[in-house]
């Protein structure tokens, strides 16, 4: 067994990897796949070395090549594979591609002190929703922020708050997907009403290049309007935002 | 006062007033150069600085006066330690080694000194504005901070010139010295932290920028996570450079004899690392919510905006750390007798702390270009995603540093048998333990995904206290049961490959680039404020510059780090040479 | 032993390497905090508000005595309802009119109940310039909801460009009673010279000496050894340069404030005697223990 360790750890990275491929769907990110070969390749390395009989168990095939004891057939294909491995990987990072530029983002921007509400400086820390102060009327402004949304967002973001309207293909980024755990659920209100309110232009520079559509909907909504709209985001996705732990002291 | 104290008492105190002398020189100096300085130089509220400019000069010198500070402070806390399990054990190989680990001070006390006086004068002549706004505000605390230098540099002195005098039944009093030594640097640690943790959450003064309370203004919200953080990742940082003595020291060995001393001082270092830095993360927890407390503004931007991208570089190192632990530890298991019955555990802990990685370092925000995300359905991946957030993270780090504690219990175990009737049942517990902290991890993991998050944050706060009780009731189990147990034979030290010496350089390396980088993101978050909030850093370095420029510094700044750190191993070995 | 060190610096460069190139595999990206906002007389009027609003709080200082929320000082009117009452002060007088007034010459109008105690927003401490004094009127205009009227002028702009920067320097001269001898601005006693031009015929420099060492030189007319001699020790040496800059400031020249500090000041004085306690402890103790050492010798 010990003898094969060398045959067994290849063959177990080209498993993962074959895994990671073919499994996972939809596919995996280049740069995700990137990230997790390395630490597979850490693991089986490290595994190997922590112990000195089987690192010399795996190091075994390689000296046997290297030192010219190994089989002529296989010394020429290990000798010859690396530079047309080494080639391979070359001409995949240089081939030209027709691909859109990569862009890198920041999923969750950070958000400014202060912003600006049409020419009203508003702080955004500890920023509540105001609507929610009144239990009584939650209801009827939820369903005004119901039409509030059918009449602009639902276009983009979709029915089911899904990120999934009529216009969503046409965009990169989609819109965001409201259902998602990792979107609306896990923001505070305030946070939601800034990338409402200041759109996609609105975007701290951090976050660049991000290149969203979203419109800065101060413009053509109240103040009121928008709060109402993000009660029925809420509402309508069944989650909660999250909520300031306590007051924030100035 | 018999006769033979009386001289070394002497030697002692010479010894201690060296110290003394030198920081007076130093400081004296300092301040001559820094009021000569801005004498001299037009007056301004930033002078600018040629070749590093002003903010790259105050941070790599900063960073490594804190290195070193984190050293000359961490070490005494452990070398204490050591001293009073070598009283308890009366093994005469714990008091040599705590004093192998305080040999290392009075160098890195001088190194320390130097830097510091360094800083002062940059932040005075670069930073004067700003400078006279800190210290004018910190006035009290900034006397105290010198008070407290020099009584540490006495004390710390005659902690290491007294080691040979106070033995026998004036241990106490030697001991009650490193205790001093240890009060004095803590002390110093919280006074500095002050002025750091008032310019990231100030507190206490009015808008107009004047003090309203002292007190108010010390103990801000991020001055105490603080504290207990760094107080934990000097302990950490001292051990691993302590250990990466030891192993320069093995692996320059030429004797047995010697081989088998630093083998067993590197295991000692990485043991006093490793242990500090497993509540590590807790503590920065603490600190993080402390952050998000002050601002949501500055918590998001530290763990969601633009920074986020270094939290994945942070991942990569922290998860890096835990494979070298368990290699180290597992390559140690080579030289005892015995261990290789516990060798079956290696595979699956290895696929534990490979998976466990691999969630760890799943970024947030993917990169991926637009075919990609194309195909994910938009910036987030449907089944990656879910690793992408923290109860993942939290799940996955917990599960790491439980194998990592399973990994180090093995290696305690591994030359012996125990010999108590009770061992079966014991084992089953400790066996039920694990499990029952593992389970408990992955439920509130998993269950954290269908809770809103103002509630999956107390999560986490139960998964660690899983964790820990674990560790604690198998510790309690296991030091009865192996009170007598028999053994397989002595532990072969000094026995042991090249490359397990090359993982404590690793831990070392690591833990000093992992410090310069949280250093430089605590430091960061602040953006473009001297103090967040209340005082604009106006200077043409206000900007926050590039990660990939900012890890290049962090890089130059842990190269000259270990060149500096060589010199004072270098001495440290020559002392030994010398017939003291 | 040398092969050792250069391998284990080796490593430590392929470690750091290593991190470092991760670094760089991350989006590079530079972040530069948001630009000055300038006054220019095309300044949308919520611009301008909001200009207005930052100078409130910090260089005008309005938030000592006044409040525009309900946590705040109230040594002064709460400016949240100063546009609702502006109306009826003055007859005669616009809401833009009154507030430009009482901002620039607040004693020509007291609101009843407050005593008379504020000081000129174009003087030092707060030290606005028109185009600023515009800027806060139109914040307050804002502030009540009404339409913002307050319109900046090129000659504002003008003005604020040949105006010095803000200096604490003024309440620190009332404070260690400069002018209770000197006339600055037109307050002060005659016992010695006018100040308010003396930054004209003197480097700040110079000023700085003449505190420190009141013989430097004496004014012709005025006698000398008046002015006390002891200013070196009793005015902080910060505060002497905040005078010096706001003379500086007074005659149109620019001095930062933070420049050298003596060695004889407070801190320098501090620092020293810390290091002097603890040399002569340590000398001592060497001393006492080196003499029972002789005596134990000797014994």
């Amino acid at each position: 067994m010990q003898r094969w360790t060398f045959h067994i750890a290849l063959c177990l990275w080209l498993a993962i990897l074959a895994g990671f491929k073919l499994l996972i769907r939809p596919p995996m990110p280049a740069s995700v796949l990137t990230i997790y070969m390395v630490l597979v390749t850490l693991g089986i390395m490290i595994f190997v070395a922590a112990n000195e009989a089987r690192f010399q168990a795996f190091l075994a095939p390689l000296k046997a090549v290297f030192e010219g004891r190994a089989p002529k057939l296989v010394q020429a294909l290990v000798l010859a594979g690396i530079p047309l491995l080494a080639a391979w990987g070359t001409w995949l990072r240089t081939a030209p591609s027709y691909d859109a530029p990569f862009e890198a983002r920041v999923v969750h921007p950070q958000p400014p002190l202060a912003m600006q509400l049409s020419g009203k400086k508003l702080n955004l820390a500890g920023l509540q929703n105001p609507l929610r102060a009144n239990a009584a009327d939650l209801d009827k402004h939820t369903v005004e922020g119901k039409r509030i949304y059918y009449q602009n967002c639902f276009y983009c973001h979709g029915d089911a708050l899904a990120g999934d309207g009529h216009f969503a293909n046409a965009f990169t980024p989609i819109p965001a997907n409201f259902r998602d755990v990792g979107t609306i659920s896990m923001l505070q209100e305030s946070f939601v009403f800034w990338r409402v309110a200041t759109g996609g232009p609105g975007l701290p520079k951090g976050a660049a290049p991000w290149l969203s559509a979203m419109p800065v909907w101060q413009n053509f909504l109240s103040e009121d309007e928008i709060w109402k709209a993000i009660l029925y985001i809420y509402a309508g996705s069944g989650s909660t935002p999250r909520t300031w732990e306590e007051a924030p002291k100035k | 006062m018999s006769n033979t104290l009386a001289p070394s008492a002497v030697q002692a105190l010479k010894g201690a007033y060296k110290g003394v002398f030198k920081i007076s020189v130093m400081l004296v100096a300092a301040y001559l150069a820094a009021q000569w300085l801005s004498s001299i130089l037009p007056a301004a509220d930033y002078r600018s600085l040629p070749l590093l400019g002003n903010r790259t000069a105050v941070w790599i010198i900063a960073e490594l006066h804190l290195m070193f500070a984190a050293f000359v402070l961490g070490v005494p806390i452990f070398a204490f330690i050591t001293e009073i399990i070598g009283v308890a054990t009366k093994e005469k190989r714990y008091d040599d080694l705590a004093r192998e680990f305080t040999k290392l001070l009075a160098m890195a006390y001088t190194l320390t000194a130097v830097l510091g006086c360094l800083l002062l004068v940059l932040f005075i002549v670069l930073y004067p504005k700003f400078t006279s706004y800190l210290s004018k505000l910190f006035k009290p605390t900034w006397l105290l901070y010198i008070v407290l230098i020099f009584g540490e540099v006495v004390i710390a002195y005659l902690y290491w010139y007294t080691w040979d005098v106070l033995q026998g039944a004036k241990k106490y009093w030697h001991l009650f010295i490193g205790v001093m030594v240890n009060l004095f640097g803590t002390a110093l640690l919280f006074v500095a932290d002050i002025w750091v943790t008032f310019m990231m959450s100030p507190a206490g003064i009015d808008d107009a920028g004047n003090l309203t309370s002292l007190w108010a203004a010390i103990n801000n919200h991020t001055w105490m996570p603080i504290n207990i953080h760094r107080l934990l990742a000097n302990v950490a940082f001292g051990g691993a450079i302590a250990a990466a003595y030891a192993a320069v020291r093995f692996l320059n060995a030429k004797t047995e004899e010697e081989r088998a001393r630093f083998d067993w001082m590197g295991y000692v270092g990485s043991f006093i690392a490793i242990a500090a830095f497993i509540p590590l993360p807790f503590a920065g927890y603490w600190l993080g919510r402390e952050i998000y407390q002050f601002s949501e503004q500055m918590g998001v931007s530290m763990m969601g905006g633009g920074f986020s991208w270094l939290w994945i570089l942070q991942a990569m190192l922290i998860g890096s750390l835990f494979l070298a632990s368990n290699f180290y530890l597992w390559l140690g298991m080579g030289r005892i007798p015995g261990a290789e019955r516990y060798a079956k555990f290696q595979v699956p802990m290895m696929i534990l702390l490979t998976i466990g990685f691999i969630v760890w370092a799943t970024p947030r925000s993917i990169m991926a270009t637009s075919a990609e995300m194309a195909a994910m359905g938009g910036s987030h991946h449907p089944f990656l995603g879910l690793f992408g957030v923290m109860a993942a993270k939290h799940t996955a780090v917990n599960l790491m540093i439980l194998t990592t504690f399973f990994s180090f219990m093995l290696y305690r175990r591994g030359n012996r048998i125990p010999a108590v009737p009770w061992a079966a049942t014991a084992k089953v517990v400790q066996a039920l333990v694990i499990a029952a902290a593992a389970a408990v991890v992955l439920g509130y993991g998993v269950y954290s995904y269908y809770v809103p998050s103002n509630i999956r944050i107390k999560f986490s706060i139960y998964q660690v206290a899983a964790v820990l009780t674990a560790m604690a009731v198998f510790v309690a189990v296991d030091i009865p049961m192996l009170k007598g147990a028999k053994e397989f034979g002595a532990i072969r030290w000094g026995q042991i490959p090249a490359r397990a010496q090359y993982a404590l350089f690793f831990l070392a390396i690591s833990f000093t680039w992992l410090m310069g980088l949280m250093g430089y993101i605590r430091s960061g978050i602040r953006q473009h404020w001297h103090v967040y909030g209340r005082v604009a850093d106006e200077s043409v370095n206000a900007y926050t510059m590039t990660h990939g420029h900012a890890t290049l510094i962090v890089s130059g700044i842990t190269i000259v780090f270990f060149l500096l750190v060589s010199v004072v191993f270098y001495l440290a070995a020559r002392q030994d040479r010398e017939p003291a | 032993m040398k092969i050792t060190f250069l391998k284990i610096f080796a490593f430590v460069l392929v470690v750091v390497g290593t991190y470092a190139y991760v670094g760089q595999l991350v989006p590079q990206f530079e972040e530069h905090p948001p630009a000055k906002q300038v006054i220019t007389v095309q300044t949308p009027p919520q611009e301008l508000a909001s200009i207005g609003e930052e100078l409130l709080r910090t260089k005008g200082g309005c938030l000592i005595c006044h409040k525009v929320t309900d946590a705040g000082n109230e040594r002064g009117p709460d400016l949240r309802h100063t546009v609702r009452e502006a109306a009826k002060r003055k007859p005669g007088m616009d809401v833009e009119e009154y507030l430009t007034e009482s901002i620039v010459t607040p004693d020509a109008f007291i609101v009843p109940g407050y005593p008379k105690m504020m000081p000129s927003a174009l003087k030092p401490p707060a030290n606005l310039n028109m185009a600023e004094v515009k800027a806060v009127v139109a914040y307050l205009q804002s502030l009540g909801g009404t339409d913002i009227t307050a319109k900046v002028q090129a000659a504002d702009i003008a003005a604020a460009k040949a105006a010095g920067p803000m200096h604490r320097g003024k309440e620190l001269m009332g404070q260690y009673g400069c002018v209770g001898c000197h006339k600055i601005e037109g307050e002060g006693g005659k016992i010695g010279p006018e100040l308010t031009k003396t930054a004209a015929n003197h480097a700040p420099a110079e000023l700085m000496r003449k505190i420190i060492d009141p013989t430097a030189w004496i004014t012709p007319g005025f006698p000398p050894g008046i002015m006390p001699a002891d200013l070196g020790n009793t005015v902080p040496e910060g505060d002497r340069h905040e005078i010096v800059a706001y003379l500086a400031g007074l005659s149109g020249k620019s001095y930062s404030a933070t420049g050298a500090a003596s060695p004889w000041s407070h801190e320098g004085v501090r620092l020293g005697l810390v290091i002097l306690v603890f040399n002569l402890g340590m000398i001592a103790a060497l001393l006492i223990a080196g003499r029972r050492v002789k005596k134990m010798e000797s014994v």
